[in-house]
């Protein structure tokens, strides 16, 4: 049996940055690489290597960049190439197998991309970079997010209501039993409609302001739930701090004096408050009417909020817990199924809005941890608030 | 406001941040150092620097330091999701940059800001902006010739054929204010230092240290497993391996203490074997203590460190001998 090759160090380098980057790899991953190098795979040249890394450790394209990117910033130089086919005792690929055509090396390409010239714009002049030493690091411009685009999905995927509807399509064993049973005679077979996932989802966004900073974050998430989520439906608005603004702020008369009033004692008298705009896209140009919306897409629908409730800032506002207040015991009218994510680490709650605001509607930090449990509150599992509305 | 007090007050604001960010607080300074060096930012700027600078050891910075550092005095809005590090903070921070990096560093962070704006054109709705960061990044990687695209501009700008005058005069301001940046840069460092009552060159090279340090403690490591195979006798490997493991912690508290070689001019030498992986010749160790001797000597440290890497150049040669 051939023997296992020592891998190269850098390799190990390499596998612990991507892990560190939210690959999805272990032991077995590396293992992988090991019995392919064994069997003579990725020894012909750097590129191969690293095009064999990639195939077995990135899972996407957009993987495939970073562990691309860090594979050229962790390997040695072509001159220092020195890993040999007789210190591994394995039998290179190239003679075994029909040659891959040549690969572009990333380096040089990274190296040509980084001197290009502008062009001439505005009646400026191109700035040019020839003739300069620049860097020849190359670099990762994949957002490296505390949730990847894979966990958000398979998460989302978890939100479902089967219901069967449609064409009658799929096999009702049972129903061709008992109906052949009936019967006493060899029926035609009963067909019965397939089962679809009826789950719907309103996202409600924060934009703009303290919410500026996770903005790619946010847009991130959604992507990943509006195409991966599986769902029947997901309606994505966006609105500036709370999704309704303005209500009665004669509650607050009997809280005067307070310099950080709790809402508790006039829980019952604030009054559900859908007055106000959310908008349909994410630059808040196009205004439409939280009514509708609410409407249209949350009624026996689930809904989530996207917003760090003040806590960026680590302000507290009682307008704005008012108002959210207001807003959230109008949504309890459309919908059961609510929940409310934050981009902040519950830590940076704390003495802000968000806290009282965690009070009162199930908030969960926007990471692994706080979207399984956010799915399995929209799912019917008990979570326990402090004062529900 | 007199410039000293200006400064004063930018250090006392970026005490504060480093405070407010807890565990995180130098890197995320350090953060702040890669940031300054474009005139503005965004978010998404900012998150790849830190992906690309602050992901792995020996710094790892946290998503949460991004808004913190957008949302902190330091930064101010100057449009939707544009950010701007106010001027004195600003001159502070590269003063750092300059001080805690070497200049591929300098040289890495203004690559990846001109591949940011080729890549993905942040500012085209806003040209101005644009050349102005392609400007500064031409500033920072070759001053001279930043100087000769302004006198190209300035001519148009006085047929009126290119941008605002305005606009001109910023550059003009901004490439002027690098210039005299470097040259004084040396300097601030020196009174800085004195106020915080400690060597510049010292402070320096402790600096330079830290940065190495995860580096040279892996070089100390492969050294010691490459070359224990060599040995023929287990009596001789036990013997090797305790005087390596004393080098090695001698070592390491050198650095702790004084700054790696790495700090030293010709260190170009020294960084070449690195590169082989197959393992560390003692020639170069014994040189670079030899280097370090001469630092220590120069800077004037404790006589019992000098006695240490005495000691440790010793127990090198031991180790020759067995080769």
């Amino acid at each position: 049996m051939t023997e296992a090759p020592t891998l190269p160090p850098f390799l190990w380098q390499l596998f612990q940055r991507l892990r560190r980057r939210g690959f999805a790899i272990g032991p077995m991953e590396y293992e992988a690489l090991r019995d392919a190098l064994r069997a003579g795979f990725g020894w012909s040249s750097r590129e191969a290597l690293r095009d064999l890394c990639n195939s077995l450790w990135a899972k996407s394209r957009r993987e495939q960049d970073v562990s691309s990117a860090l594979f050229e910033q962790l390997a040695p130089d072509v001159d220092d190439w020195h890993y040999s086919l007789e210190e591994a005792d394995a039998t290179p690929a190239s003679e075994n197998f029909p040659t891959t055509p040549e690969q572009p090396d990333l380096k040089d390409k990274t190296l040509d991309e980084s001197i290009p010239k502008t062009q001439s714009r505005g009646g400026l002049p191109p700035v040019s970079l020839a003739d300069v030493q620049v860097s020849e690091r190359p670099f990762v411009f994949v957002p490296q997010f505390p949730l990847t685009y894979r966990e958000v999905a398979q998460t989302w995927r978890c939100l479902r209501r089967p219901i069967r509807t449609g064409a009658a399509i799929e096999l009702d064993i049972e129903g061709t039993i008992a109906r052949r049973s009936r019967l006493g005679v060899a029926t035609t077979v009963v067909l019965q409609p397939r089962r679809r996932n009826m789950a719907r989802l309103l996202l409600l966004v924060d934009r703009q302001g303290s919410m500026d900073p996770f903005h790619q974050f946010c847009d991130e998430v959604c992507t990943a739930i509006q195409q991966a989520g599986r769902l029947e439906e997901t309606a994505l608005c966006y609105f500036h701090n709370v999704p309704a603004e303005g209500a009665d702020d004669q509650v607050l008369e009997s809280l005067k004096g307070q310099l950080f009033p709790s809402l508790d004692p006039v829980l019952p008298q604030i009054q559900p408050l859908i007055d106000g705009y959310l908008y349909a896209d994410p630059n808040l140009l196009s205004p439409v009417l939280l009514a509708d919306v609410l409407q249209s897409h949350a009624i026996g629908a689930a809904v989530v909020l996207i917003s760090d409730a003040g806590a960026a800032r680590n302000r507290y506002r009682v307008s704005r817990l008012l108002d959210t207040i207001a807003f959230m015991k109008a949504l309890r009218t459309y919908s059961s199924q609510y929940v409310w994510l934050n981009p902040l680490p519950k830590q940076y709650w704390l003495n802000s809005t968000a806290a009282q605001v965690a009070r009162h509607v199930p908030m969960f930090a926007l990471d692994r941890d706080g979207i399984q449990r956010a799915v399995n509150v929209l799912r019917g599992h008990q979570h326990i608030i402090e004062k529900p509305l | 406001m007199t410039s000293a007090m200006a400064i004063d007050l930018a250090q006392r604001r970026l005490n504060e941040f480093q405070k407010q960010c807890g565990k995180y607080g130098k890197a995320a300074l350090h953060l702040a150092y890669h940031a300054a060096l474009s005139v503005a930012l965004n978010a998404e700027l900012l998150h790849l620097l830190r992906i690309n600078f602050f992901l792995d050891p020996p710094e790892v910075l946290p998503y949460t330091v991004e808004f913190e550092f957008l949302l902190s005095p330091l930064c101010r809005e100057i449009d939707e999701g544009l950010y701007e590090i106010e001027p004195e903070i600003r001159d502070v921070l590269l003063a750092g940059l300059t001080q805690t990096y070497d200049a591929q560093r300098t040289r890495d962070i203004a690559t990846l800001l001109w591949q940011y704006i080729d890549h993905y054109s942040p500012w085209a709705d806003r040209v101005e902006l644009e050349r102005a960061q392609q400007l500064t990044v031409l500033n920072f990687l070759n001053p001279k010739k930043a100087q000769q695209w302004l006198a190209t501009v300035e001519t148009e700008v006085s047929r009126g054929q290119a941008a605002t005058r305005e606009w001109f005069v910023a550059m003009q301001e901004e490439i002027e204010n690098q210039a005299q940046f470097r040259e004084i840069n040396k300097e601030k460092t020196r009174i800085i230092f004195e106020l915080e009552g400690v060597d510049p060159k010292l402070k320096s090279a402790e600096n330079l240290l830290r940065r190495h340090s995860t580096k040279f403690a892996e070089i100390a490591s492969n050294f010691a497993l490459s070359d224990i195979s060599d040995l023929p006798t287990r009596r001789k490997t036990i013997e090797f391996q305790e005087s390596l493991d004393w080098l090695r912690a001698e070592l390491e508290n050198y650095i702790e203490r004084v700054g790696l070689f790495l700090v030293l001019p010709d260190r170009e030498y020294l960084r070449e074997p690195m590169q082989h992986r197959s393992g560390f010749s003692s020639d170069i160790y014994i040189k670079a203590l030899n280097y370090v001797k001469e630092l220590i000597l120069d800077i004037g440290l404790e006589p019992e460190v000098y006695q240490e890497i005495e000691g440790a150049v010793n127990v090198l040669n031991k180790i020759l001998k067995y080769k």
